[in-house]
């Protein structure tokens, strides 16, 4: 998104990236819906289970676990790369080309003003650039109950999608007792997403075939991908691909970048006027501590935990499931506490098919003849209800540079994530508040899945925002602390994870940030 | 023999072929006592099911049940099983029945399956 706002200003911008792509899948995916392909394709094992059989894997690996063969690519070469060395935290991050955007859940949330200050960003130039990205990206969503923290004031909203059965009947319950449920802070509403219902800029609307977890057919789905090719066919930005950034050296006049090239031909160095790192809070952290000399310091890390209920909603026993449905979560619940300063509560549903169903099966603790019995009876009354909880910080989780003998750049991101027994226990009682609020909704949990920490894959904080100018912080504009010229566009500012989906701040701070660097180079 | 005792059906040639090069390729060797409960669940189908049973209890994440996870995932992603892995209209009566039949099958063949593990050395 940063490199969308400088690029074609007349500037000369550069974009050095690993850039791994998917050079296997893409031609193996057939168009039409899932049902029709699961019935009629004899070759669907290559990429429903991966070449490899990469998507039958038996470890517990639940970070990325809705990573699919076709989106492989999104991890290679991460392990050996940029490792990551710790026993509390399981980040996911990406070389690919895109970055993460080539795989996210496409759920846009707008922070409040007050998530926002807490964030560190301010409110202002966030709403202006949060309309910038959703003219850009298009989103689609309804002017409903969930709406306050989904779209909040945006503009030119498409649409939302047809709402697929297993969930209407929720809704339903909801709005039979709206009141009641507002009365106690509970609101429910269609989720805002990066997914078009209309044509746009040559991608089409969605066709709900549910194939989206292994396929872009139409590019209805914004991926970040989407917006490099179009960069580069623009002649906006010059690509340089097989670059993994690893520090940077600021001089008189221009910043020196350093990067070594993925094909094993050594380091290369490059020179800038200004420097914009958007790699994500953990790969911003890298590249920052390297370069200021100061691997083993301790940088504070924010993630929000993310737990998901699978549940079980009787009225849709015994029923089918549409051929047509979108993949992604299209509804959102929030409640909101009431007090001042109190945090909110954020639950995604989803119904679950196209992810297939052996996956569901090895959770039941019976053998496979007779779980698979069971979770084929129960397979369209399933919803997953997925909970982020906010995270405010704490001393005690951080990321440094330790050594590490087999990685290139000789070290390893070491990471330390911890929950205070009080963070617990109010994560404990969200969850236990959700649960019963779902049942009296008529979805039954049926367990509650604490994932690892890291695999909500929301990082942030690692440089955060702050007005004094403190070693390894951001100033108000993204701008180092230490340096005239080095900018972050990523989340290593955010001073604050709220309980909701973190990418469309995200893409919307790159753009001001992007601005504002811009600006910058105005004025010399 | 696994999937018979999975899903109730043969495999085609191709998914025989599948299910050999997926335990291959994702190295799913079997030593010792895995290997020896192995071949008496080969030798006697009738314990497969009791024995992937009473492991999903006690050793979930067993090699013998990644065996089994594998062969189920190569039988749902073949159109010629579709049936048994997409969502079909029933009587919520009959979704009912046939849930808890399969809770209480499961339960006893775990039982059976304990047995055969504590036998086995």
């Amino acid at each position: 998104m940063a490199a969308q706002t400088l690029g074609g200003t007349g500037l000369r911008v550069g974009v050095l990236d690993v850039g791994e792509r998917d050079t296997t899948y893409g031609r193996l995916v057939p168009p039409g819906d899932f049902t029709t392909i699961r019935t009629t394709d004899d070759e669907q094992h290559a990429y429903f289970l991966g070449i490899d059989y990469e998507g039958v894997a038996w470890a517990d690996n639940r970070v990325g676990s809705q990573l699919t063969p076709p989106r492989g690519h999104l991890v290679r070469g991460v392990p050996s790369r940029i490792p990551v060395v710790s026993e509390t935290f399981f980040p996911l991050e990406s070389l690919a080309y895109g970055g993460l955007g080539g795989g996210w859940g496409l759920g846009c949330f707008v922070f409040s003003t007050s998530e926002l200050e807490r964030a560190g960003l301010p409110a202002g130039p966030l709403r202006e650039a949060y309309q910038v990205v959703a003219d850009r990206i298009g989103i689609s969503g309804a002017r409903d109950d969930a709406a306050r923290h989904c779209l909040g004031d945006l503009q030119r909203i498409q649409p939302a999608p047809p709402l697929e059965e297993n969930l209407r009947g929720l809704l339903a319950a909801y709005e039979r007792r709206r009141t009641r449920f507002n009365r106690q802070g509970f609101h429910l509403g269609r989720s805002a997403l990066a997914l078009l219902t209309e044509p746009k800029d040559g991608r089409e609307p969605t066709s709900g075939n549910d194939m989206d977890f292994w396929s872009d057919d139409g590019r209805s789905a914004y991926r970040s991908w989407i917006t490099m090719d179009a960069l580069r066919a623009e002649g906006a930005v010059e690509y340089l691909v097989g670059r993994l950034v690893t520090r940077f050296e600021e001089r008189a006049d221009s910043v020196a970048v350093e990067a070594m090239r993925c094909d094993g031909s050594g380091q290369e160095q490059l020179r800038a006027r200004r420097l914009v790192l958007a790699p994500g809070a953990l790969g911003t952290a890298r590249i920052v501590l390297r370069s200021f000399g100061e691997p083993g310091r301790a940088l504070p890390l924010l993630s929000n935990p993310y737990t998901y209920m699978p549940c079980v909603q009787p009225r849709m026993l015994g029923r089918a499931i549409a051929a047509r449905k979108p993949s992604f979560s299209p509804l959102i619940m929030y409640h909101e506490p009431g007090e001042e300063g109190g945090e909110i509560l954020q639950a995604a549903f989803f119904s679950y098919r196209s992810l297939l169903l052996f996956k569901l099966v090895r959770e039941v603790p019976l053998g496979f003849r007779d779980a698979r019995r069971i979770m084929h009876e129960l397979l369209s009354s399933f919803t997953i209800a997925g909970v982020h909880h906010p995270d405010r910080g704490d001393p005690s989780r951080t990321v440094r540079l330790d050594p590490h003998a087999d990685s290139p750049t000789g070290d390893a991101l070491a990471a330390d994530y911890r929950l205070s027994a009080d963070e617990q226990r109010a994560n404990d009682g969200r969850e236990a508040l959700l649960a019963r609020t779902l049942r009296r909704l008529g979805c039954f949990p049926l367990k509650a899945i604490r994932t690892p920490h890291g695999a909500s894959i929301h990082y942030g904080g690692t440089l955060p925002v702050a007005a004094d100018g403190a070693p390894f912080t951001l100033d108000g504009s993204g701008r180092l602390a230490g340096t005239r010229r080095v900018y972050v566009a990523d989340g290593s500012g955010l001073r604050y994870l709220p309980a909701k989906g973190i990418t469309l701040t995200l893409m919307a701070n790159a753009h001001r940030v992007a601005a504002g660097v811009l600006e910058t180079m105005r004025d010399g | 023999m696994v999937a018979r005792c999975l899903i109730g059906r043969d495999p085609t040639d191709a998914e025989r072929m599948r299910y050999a090069d997926a335990v291959t390729r994702r190295a799913i060797p079997l030593s010792g006592r895995e290997a020896r409960l192995w071949r008496r669940m080969l030798a006697w189908p009738w314990i497969f099911n009791a024995v992937d049973g009473a492991l999903a209890l006690v050793r979930p994440t067993s090699d013998i049940r990644q065996r089994g996870y594998t062969m189920l995932a190569v039988l749902e992603a073949s159109p010629q099983h579709a049936d048994l892995f997409l969502a079909r209209r029933r009587a919520r009566a009959l979704v009912v029945l046939s849930v808890l039949a399969a809770a209480a099958a499961g339960a006893l063949r775990a039982l059976l399956g304990l047995l055969v593990i504590a036998a086995t050395r």
